[in-house]
């Protein structure tokens, strides 16, 4: 709405050349100059939208992991960074574990990795993470 | 393996541009 306000509406030729006709001084250069500012202004407001970085948003471990057979099912929702409050549409879509990258804790097994994937919830998103879902890569979560 | 897994995620949230990316430490059993 804003951009449209902003745009620049060039005079009709006919009333340009009568312009020009009874003034005689009519700067077309700097008409064109005006346009291209303000056609700027345009782009930068319309490049500039609200981004969400990954700092807005966090996810949480919930409860204890649950075993289940070769599986481990965590609770990982997706909550928002400045208020702690859930986000109930996330639909995680890549989820890898490793343990490669884990700095604090583990046993040994530097450079161990396993697929996780994503289980529907209506409360919260699970992750279910085993062996044998595979090696390595994210697989599809659902949502 | 037992241990501490780094679980990398990302999701997309409803009205964001940006996948939301993060790492969630937790021990597993298995």
């Amino acid at each position: 709405m804003r951009l449209v306000d902003k745009q620049v509406v060039f005079p009709p030729a006919e009333r340009l050349s009568r312009r020009r006709a009874t003034r005689g001084n009519f700067d077309d250069s700097q008409s064109c100059y005006c346009g291209r500012i303000r056609v700027r202004d345009g782009f930068a407001f319309a490049a500039t939208p609200s981004f969400a970085a990954s700092t807005d948003y966090r996810f949480e471990l919930v409860g204890k992991p649950e075993l289940s057979g070769q599986t481990d099912i965590v609770q990982v929702p997706a909550r928002q960074a400045a208020n702690g409050k859930p986000v109930p549409d996330a639909v995680i879509f890549e989820s890898k574990a490793d343990m490669g990258s884990v700095r604090h804790g583990g046993d040994g097994g530097a450079g161990e990795s396993a697929a996780a994937e994503g289980m529907a919830s209506t409360a919260s998103r699970s992750i279910r993470h085993g062996r044998d879902l595979g090696i390595a890569s994210g697989c599809q979560g659902t949502g | 393996m037992a241990g501490t897994w780094a679980l990398h995620l990302a999701a997309k949230v409803q009205g964001e541009p940006e996948t939301v990316r993060g790492t969630v430490n937790a021990d597993l059993v298995k």
